[in-house]
């Protein structure tokens, strides 16, 4: 008797397992589906979207080149991202330390204002900004997008930066210290090796996000500047070959790539955690 | 002011051990010490504060103010009057309310098709090892790392009329025509499940980690099934995180504009757009402002009664 309760646990055990493999092969397939089939289409040899079965072709990745606006769009996109990914960790770094190695007044108040964009809509963000631009007189330029784009990807940076401090024990520091070292040589043989990787995530993080912004760039872009994103945007919404999907196909390796150092340097799972 | 904070102990108790012997220079020390601890972390602050204040809140604080003044013309508007026409004006709209209706459905089918999805993935999740977890999550990752615009392609080749599960239907023979699946709810709520499917994902997978397997096998060994397990132990203790993945994929849907905009076409508009469409294209700016502060007080208001609902206060202290 005992013996076959075992055998019907055992069996309703698989039961449970193989259900649970179902679905999730399922989420997969859903997850994953648009962008396999953006990769594929993007070799059509027609002018639709169909997955190419006898003939591939490449000329719609020939197109690209003949349009110089979106290479100097994925210019744009990449310097942009460049600079306030730099800017933002320098500046959410020094936040950072100070918000998880330090006692001060107004920590709290200062902690929930740089984490203030994340929980604030893109499109109020963007018509704040809008506004603003136009009555200081720095609509449409560099500067503007750079600091929308810093104050966009701060909350990642601390968060990142601040997972990796808080991982480093205090004792280190204070028994670099006990043994004679100066802060300043502490800080630089003792804090900055151990916290290394967790600054570099941080910037790859920041870069990330910052590639891929589009919401705000529809409020604050003018004609002069035009990122990459925000073109493709544009350019689904009239006409629409698919030249978008090879542009989209070089956009996933690229995001892939990117993707692949990030789990070599940090790891992915503590980007979220 | 700085002399009266309390100094960083720690740091503090070390250095005066290390100049014991000489009493002028552990007084030195000490004010060097109060100074330093007190003055660094505002000067470590204060480059992003800032920006923050100078780019963040400056211009919220601006747009809020011109949401109560009168459009005279484009870009244009005067304050001298402040009214709060702007905001009636938008309640007193049917359309409107049925756009912000739809934001709310919107919010709601995501934030539930998240979690009944992303259950069972972070689940899974748990039971995986090594690599193959680390695979796992590059699946439900990568469509975060892609950007919105492409995703938004990649769901419009899907379901077009001429697209690729149309033409397979078709051509199965299930169907004789195409069935409409772009620029309808539908394509907006799978677009934008698919967006933020990670987002409940994480959450759910962290607090699953933090149960003691150990509690689990106490209930199997008092007699209870596996099923028993996972609806009277599992579940109820992965709770905070079902509600904080819930609140984010939420309030990310509220504000979701680009994937309705590319998904949804001219009939089923969100409350993002309106705010675009004013802001940008009319250049109505104290309308725009009005309906981007509607939209952030919905937000909050219907954040704020999900955790009131669905916090349980009496398991705060087993998690």
């Amino acid at each position: 008797m005992a013996k076959d309760k075992d055998t019907v646990k055992e069996i309703k055990q698989k039961e449970t397992r193989g259900w649970l493999m179902v679905v999730n092969i399922i989420l997969t397939i859903f997850m994953l589906a648009p962008i396999f089939i953006i990769v594929l289409t993007s070799f059509t040899p027609t002018s639709q979207y169909k997955i190419p079965t006898t003939q591939w072709s490449l000329q719609w990745y020939q197109q690209i080149f003949t349009r110089p606006a979106y290479i100097k769009g994925f210019g744009f996109s990449m310097v942009l991202a460049l600079i306030s990914a730099l800017i933002s960790t320098l500046v959410g770094f020094m936040a950072s330390f100070a918000l998880c190695r330090y006692n001060f007044k107004g920590k709290k108040l200062v902690d929930s204002l740089f984490f203030a964009p994340l929980s604030i809509p893109g499109v109020v963000i963007g018509n704040a900004l809008i506004i603003y631009y136009s009555k200081v007189g720095i609509y449409d330029t560099f500067f503007s997008f750079l600091m929308a784009h810093v104050i966009l990807t701060v909350p990642y940076v601390i968060k990142t930066i601040s997972t990796s401090i808080a991982g480093v024990s205090k004792d280190m520091e204070l028994a670099a210290l006990n043994l004679g070292a100066s802060y300043f040589t502490t800080f630089r043989k003792i804090t900055i090796p151990l916290i290394k990787t967790g600054v570099v995530g941080a910037f790859i993080y920041a870069y990330l996000v910052s590639f891929g912004e589009v919401t705000i760039a529809i409020f604050i872009s003018g004609s002069k500047y035009v990122s990459l994103p925000l073109m493709m945007y544009n350019y689904m919404q009239d006409s629409n070959t698919p030249m978008i999907a090879a542009i989209s196909t070089l956009l996933i390796v690229y995001a892939l790539l990117l993707m692949v150092v990030v789990n070599k340097v940090v790891g992915l799972k503590k980007l979220f955690a | 002011m700085f002399i009266s904070r309390k100094p960083d102990a720690g740091v503090a108790v070390i250095t005066d051990r290390r100049f014991q012997t000489d009493a002028e220079m552990i007084q030195d020390k000490k004010t060097w010490n109060k100074a330093k601890t007190n003055w660094v972390p505002y000067v470590l602050v204060l480059p992003l504060f800032i920006i923050i204040a100078v780019f963040l809140v400056v211009p919220l604080v601006n747009s809020f103010i011109v949401s109560f003044s009168t459009y005279t013309a484009p870009m244009q508007y005067d304050l001298s009057k402040p009214t709060i026409t702007n905001y009636i004006k938008f309640f007193s709209s049917t359309t409107n309310l049925s756009v912000m209706a739809r934001t709310i459905r919107l919010s709601v089918i995501t934030t539930i098709l998240c979690i009944v999805l992303g259950y069972p993935a972070a689940y899974y999740m748990t039971k995986l090892k090594g690599r193959a977890q680390q695979l796992y999550l590059l699946v439900y990752l990568a469509p975060w790392m892609i950007n919105v615009v492409v995703k938004a392609l990649g769901w419009q080749i899907l379901l077009s009329n001429n697209g690729i599960i149309n033409s397979a239907l078709m051509t199965l023979g299930i169907t004789s025509g195409p069935i409409k699946m772009m620029f309808t709810e539908f394509a907006v709520t799978l677009g934008v499940t698919h967006g933020s499917m990670v987002f409940a994902i994480l959450p759910i997978y962290t607090s699953l980690c933090a149960i003691d397997p150990n509690i689990g096998y106490a209930a199997q060994n008092l007699g209870a099934t596996k099923r028993q397990v996972f609806f009277k132990v599992t579940l109820p203790l992965s709770r905070n995180g079902i509600l904080s993945g819930s609140l984010i994929v939420f309030a990310m849907t509220m504000a979701t504009y680009t994937t309705p905009v590319l998904l949804g076409g001219s009939k089923n508009h969100v409350m993002s757009y309106l705010v675009q469409e004013q802001s940008t294209k009319l250049m109505n700016w104290p309308y725009g402002g009005a309906i981007s502060f509607i939209l952030v007080i919905c937000s909050l208001v219907l954040t704020a009664v999900i955790q009131r609902v669905f916090e349980d206060k009496r398991r705060m202290d087993v998690m």
